[in-house]
């Protein structure tokens, strides 16, 4: 990723803008998933609980954004820790493309995991 | 790396760490969450989460998203609503108000 002749559209300034952005709606997300699923021990960990949960496509599609939300903002506030240290141009596009693979390799699992529950079916 | 250590810098430095932190975590917990497809074997997993080391584990975690949820506030407030004039004092209400919730919900869970 080099900044140069690019342009503001690839200097990174919608990254920062989107950043507030998820940061904003995640803040309302992760305290909903709170009181939802770490309300009790068994809201987030007796199976028949979850499921009966997720059956609900509301409750399916809150944790699809979630997924996607959450694992966007995580994976790019790293990856502007990670710009803040010298890298070669070949060592920066390993490193990001690293955390790319890392976020749809995760990303995909989560909806996988929501989308073939047993109840969903 | 090497900061100039401001008052406001610690709470980048902490929301830098808690971000980290967090990241590492959604990671774990949407991998572990995925083992919902394997009933038996969800079942064994989950009385580990029983263990008084992870509840208190848990009760850190909600320390950690709340520290870096409020500092993001700080810092929204900071990026929209000129909260710059304002930060430091901003920063003391973040860390007041997280070490209150941190207590509350200690009390919530434990008492």
């Amino acid at each position: 990723m080099s900044f140069k002749y690019e342009g503001a559209g690839t200097s990174g300034s919608f990254a920062w803008f989107f950043q507030r952005i998820t940061g904003v709606v995640l803040f309302i997300q992760v305290l909903a998933h709170f009181y939802i699923a770490h309300n009790t021990w068994d809201a987030g960990h007796d199976w028949a609980t979850i499921i009966a949960r997720l059956s609900n496509p509301y409750m399916r599609t809150f944790y699809l954004v979630f997924v996607v939300l959450g694992l966007y903002h995580g994976l790019n506030g790293l990856w502007s820790i990670l710009r803040d240290y010298h890298m070669s141009a070949g060592k920066r596009k390993l490193v990001f493309g690293l955390v790319v693979t890392v976020g749809i390799f995760i990303g995909t699992l989560g909806f996988i995991t929501m989308l073939t529950l047993p109840a969903v079916q | 790396m090497r900061y100039v250590k401001h008052y406001g810098t610690w709470g980048y430095i902490l929301h830098r760490l808690s971000g980290l932190a967090l990241t590492g975590y959604i990671l774990i917990h949407i991998y572990l969450v995925s083992g919902l497809h394997n009933r038996p074997a969800w079942r064994s997993e989950m009385e580990i989460f029983r263990h008084p080391l992870l509840i208190v584990l848990e009760w850190c975690l909600f320390s950690v998203v709340i520290y870096h949820a409020l500092n993001g506030l700080r810092i929204f407030m900071i990026d929209y609503f000129n909260g710059a004039r304002y930060q430091k004092q901003l920063l003391t209400a973040v860390l007041v108000l997280s070490v209150i919730l941190f207590a509350a919900m200690g009390a919530v869970m434990f008492i």
